[in-house]
């Protein structure tokens, strides 16, 4: 996701060609990638302020020269995944925990607000402005529903009673939709005779994973001084 | 009715293997199409171990028939000693209802098609009979009750004996309950060891009758969750019968299914929903091999063809499945693994490949087979490949068949199939008076000397060292199949075949050398790696070249040492091996020093402590120490497949602007816990587009 969104900046690199097999792409991640040694060398290695994320902050760097990033889905790799709720949540911490860092390093002084429609698989919109710090949010209804729950209260704790229902309406509209969102892909995704207890915890989940991913970017964003809140966060 | 409705309350509600169901066919599936030499002696604990649990899983949900007071089983079976088969689940069920009648009808119909079920049941309350001693005391004092009489020790009591008081639900639960895990761990074991170690055997073999086999056991566990596998029955029927609406080799299971839906009024748990749940699971295990087939969009063609095996009526009464039951002809490049010949098909330029069973009297069907693909475009060159494990005497028809199709087969193969073995074929061979071994060792002489017949007659107008190897291979992995005493009569002796190998594996030389000194199967480590390396040569179109590119793999490690085993273990069955392995340790705790020394099979290991915390540190640390052109970084906690570096270093090898090669991450088959399920679930729907759409508006 960050690494799409820098990597707009490099019109005509992307999908050199529609192969099923390889296709050029823009991020490779770090449990099963191969690099030339001395693309390594040259780029200068992994950046060491990066905890995590460095492979996409690699995948960027070697992105603005001339070497290209494939990806060969033929080199398949079994990946454990995390197997408690405390590992879940460390982990997509530890993923939106170094974003502020990739960002500022990459994207100075930028406020960025990325609207993202999936459909179209890209960016709808990105606006661009001089601004003091790096600021980023990427839109998603989860956000919105949220950070609309939080105006209104903020609005109802000086009094402003129709600013805040406004808020609220707004939210719940959101939050609505993400929820009805959210049903719909278990009804998709799932079949039939699935069992609704295990809805509910995917739901549940979700519900955490992206709490961690905003906790982790706010957490990043006091250590390296740019905000990026995104609750989008693919997994790769 | 009582026996309806117990069953209509499943006490497997909430069992765990109820829900990790799918993902156990998946794994079995998995296991199945991986499996390279199997024998039954070696599945022997492990089947015994799922019987003896099915058992007393059979006998807790016979007991919790209100009318049941007590069941007993063949102890033999319950310490796990019976072999796996038909007639194992063996039981005496002490019944207080006086209708014996019906419900010995009633548990036939749950069970009686899975295991041979003796109804041994008395009317206790009439009789006042409450156990088993009991009532053999009484059926020897009274003539009038003729039930088959065993003796009292060799039955053990399962459940009951103190019948004034039932068991409570609960109780029972809670005794099914780690039955079923226990079930789920063995049945983990079994596909293990079915499998070699997890993660890491690399070769393919998708044996049908290996499917038949454990395809009874599947049945049984159906048995064992029949119903809690299919809430929705009707629903199960329609998506199976959609699933095969396009296979041309499933018409006659279609119609059954069809039938089935017709009769709407289908009793719950009568024969044919235990036939058509057994139909679902060997469905989906079918679906697999289909997919296969359908992965390349080929279309399967139906052809008969006459199985000389049968007799006139049979082949009147049943039209034959010629893909399944005896002959395929495939396409060129279609991948179906488990035939070796496919495999390098490829490298033999020849467009079709036809597979047969070598009992087939095909007196028409490769004319037919020949025309169909020769309409459909250019002329194309046919290739036979004859299964002739079965009966070597026909093999002359098979083969004057040929002669009959006037048609100019240029390349025929015999090629022996130890893994082709199956009962109905030991069965008949019983039947003739002939020991397996025996005939299996006359049946490779006589392969042999018809391959060198063949070669002299120069009716082959291509045969490479390869399919010497190949069949060289194969004599292998008979000669690991059995006895040591089996070495002595084989004619591809163990030394020949390391004669062959060391022709071709020159790097393995000293292994095979050493293995002809011991010249026993003692050395099994070494065995396996020669097979690898011949496997991996045969599997190879091209021959290994010195590639220009060196790879070394860098693993950064962190405290996690039965993964990075896992790992490694994956590292050492690829396809294109690593030049270089670097153990990049960056844990606090527990170093793997000593682990990392001591796997053997990969070249050029080396151990790197990294004392600073941190992956980017790690990785830095592996890059300045490799010494190879490209690195390849993996993580400690996902294995590799066969493959992997083959397809990682393709793109570097085809363009030289390509910097950096990436591959597919897949999450691990989740093992029942809900947060791995939900991984696996978020990964495969951001894989799968046609959730795209309901997934944008979720973000």
């Amino acid at each position: 996701m960050i690494v799409q969104s820098l990597a707009d900046y490099k019109i005509g690199y992307l999908a050199k060609e529609a192969d099923s097999q390889s296709v050029a792409t823009f991020f490779l991640a770090g449990a099963n990638v191969a690099f030339r040694k001395n693309v390594l060398e040259e780029i200068g290695n992994y950046d060491l302020e990066c905890k995590t994320g460095e492979d996409a902050e690699v995948c960027i760097r070697v992105g603005k020269t001339n070497w290209e990033l494939y990806r060969n889905i033929s080199a398949r790799v079994k990946h454990q995944d995390p197997s408690s709720l405390q590992q879940l949540f460390r982990q997509w911490y530890g993923y939106s925990y170094c974003h502020p860092y990739i960002y500022k390093k990459h994207a100075k002084n930028v406020l960025e607000i990325l609207v993202l429609d999936r459909s179209s698989n890209g960016m709808k919109s990105c606006w661009e402005r001089r601004f003091p710090f790096t600021f980023v949010i990427i839109r998603s209804h989860f956000l919105s529903a949220h950070i609309g729950a939080c105006f209104c209260g903020l609005a109802w704790s000086f009094g402003l009673g129709f600013t805040s229902l406004c808020f609220a309406f707004l939210a719940s509209l959101s939050l609505a939709r993400y929820l009805k969102a959210q049903w719909e892909t278990f009804q998709n995704s799932l079949s039939a005779p699935a069992i609704f207890r295990l809805k509910i915890k995917f739901m549940l989940y979700g519900y955490i994973r992206r709490i961690a991913l905003l906790t982790g970017g706010l957490h990043g964003s006091l250590h390296f001084g740019a905000l990026v809140l995104n609750a989008d966060h693919d997994y790769q | 009715m009582l026996l309806l409705k117990h069953f209509r309350s499943d006490p497997f509600k909430h069992s765990e293997v109820r829900q990790s169901f799918p993902h156990l066919i998946k794994k079995y599936c998995r296991c199945l199409v991986q499996k390279t030499t199997l024998s039954f002696s070696s599945l022997q604990p492990s089947l015994a171990w799922i019987y003896r649990i099915a058992s007393q899983l059979i006998a807790w949900r016979l007991k919790s028939i209100p009318s049941v007071r007590s069941v007993y089983i063949i102890r033999g079976i319950a310490k796990g000693e019976g072999i796996p088969g038909l007639s194992d689940l063996d039981f005496i069920v002490l019944v207080e209802e006086t209708d014996t009648d019906q419900i010995v009808r009633r548990i036939r119909h749950c069970y009686g098609t899975f295991c041979l079920f003796i109804p041994f049941l008395a009317p206790v309350r009439e009789l006042g009979i409450y156990t088993l001693p009991e009532l053999i005391r009484r059926t020897r004092e009274n003539s009038a009750y003729a039930y088959r009489c065993a003796e009292a020790n060799t039955w053990k009591l399962l459940a009951g004996e103190d019948l004034t008081k039932r068991l409570p639900s609960r109780d029972a639960k809670s005794l099914i309950l780690p039955l079923m895990k226990e079930l789920d761990i063995w049945w983990a074991y079994l596909t293990s060891s079915l499998w070699g170690s997890p993660h890491s055997n690399p070769q393919y073999v998708c044996n049908y009758q290996l499917f038949k086999s454990i395809g009874e056991m599947c049945r049984a566990l159906c048995f064992l969750l029949d119903g809690t596998l299919l809430p929705n029955r009707m629903s199960a029927i329609s998506r199976v019968s959609a699933l095969y609406s396009d296979n041309p080799w499933c018409t006659s299971m279609i119609e059954e299914l069809d039938s089935l839906k017709k009769n709407r009024f289908l009793k719950p748990y009568s024969e044919e929903s235990i036939l058509q749940g057994a139909l679902c699971i060997l469905s989906l295990i079918d679906r697999q091999i289909y997919n296969l087939f359908d992965s390349k969009n080929y279309s399967i063609t139906q052809f008969d063809c006459i199985n000389s095996n049968r007799s006139s009526s049979e082949i009147e009464s049943s039209n034959l499945l010629a893909g399944v039951q005896g002959m395929s002809a495939l396409s060129r490049d279609l991948f179906m693994p488990g035939y070796d010949t496919t495999s390098n098909f490829k490298a033999t330029g020849f467009d079709i490949v036809l597979h047969m069973d070598a009992d087939i009297n095909m007196f028409d069907s490769l004319r037919q087979v020949h025309t169909h693909f020769t309409s459909q475009g250019e002329k194309k060159r046919p290739y036979l490949h004859l299964n002739t494990i079965a009966l070597p005497l026909s093999q002359e028809g098979c083969s004057q068949g040929i002669k009959w199709q006037h048609i100019d087969v240029e390349w025929f193969c015999l090629v022996d199939q130890p893994d082709h073995w199956h009962w109905g074929t030991r069965r008949y061979l019983r039947r003739q008076n002939i020991g397996t071994p025996i005939l299996l060792r006359a049946h490779i002489q006589e392969c042999h000397s018809k391959l060198t017949t063949i070669l002299s007659q120069g009716k082959i107008r291509y045969f490479s060292p390869k399919d010497s190897l190949r069949f060289f291979w194969n004599a292998t992995k008979l000669f690991l199949m059995n006895d040591a005493a089996f070495n002595k009569a084989m004619p591809v002796s163990l030394s020949a075949i390391a004669g062959a190998l060391a022709h071709k594996i020159p790097e393995h030389r000293h292994l095979i050398e050493e293995l002809h000194r011991s010249n026993s199967k003692d050395d099994l480590p070494n065995i396996q790696l020669l097979l690898a390396a011949g496997f991996r040569l045969l599997t190879n179109s091209q021959p290994p070249q010195p590639s220009s590119l060196t790879i070394s793999v860098v693993i950064v490690t962190c405290d996690r040492r039965e993964m990075l085993a896992r790992c490694l273990n994956s590292l050492r069955y690829q396809s294109r091996m690593p030049d270089e392995v670097l153990v990049v340790d960056n844990g606090k705790k527990y170093f793997v020093k000593d682990l990392v020394l001591s796997v053997s099979g990969i070249p050029n290991i080396r151990y790197i402590r990294e004392p600073r915390s941190g992956i980017p540190f790690a990785r830095n640390t592996g890059t300045r120490e490799a010494r190879c052109d490209i690195v390849a970084f993996i993580d400690d906690d996902c294995s590799a497949s066969h493959e992997w570096l083959q397809a990682l270093e393709a793109p570097f090898l085809a363009d030289p602007n390509v910097g950096v090669v990436g591959g597919r991450n897949i999450s691990m088959q989740p093992e029942g816990n809900d947060i791995e399920r939900y991984y696996h679930w978020l990964v495969s729907s951001t894989e799968q587009p046609q959730h795209h759409c309901s997934k944008e508006i979720l973000l």
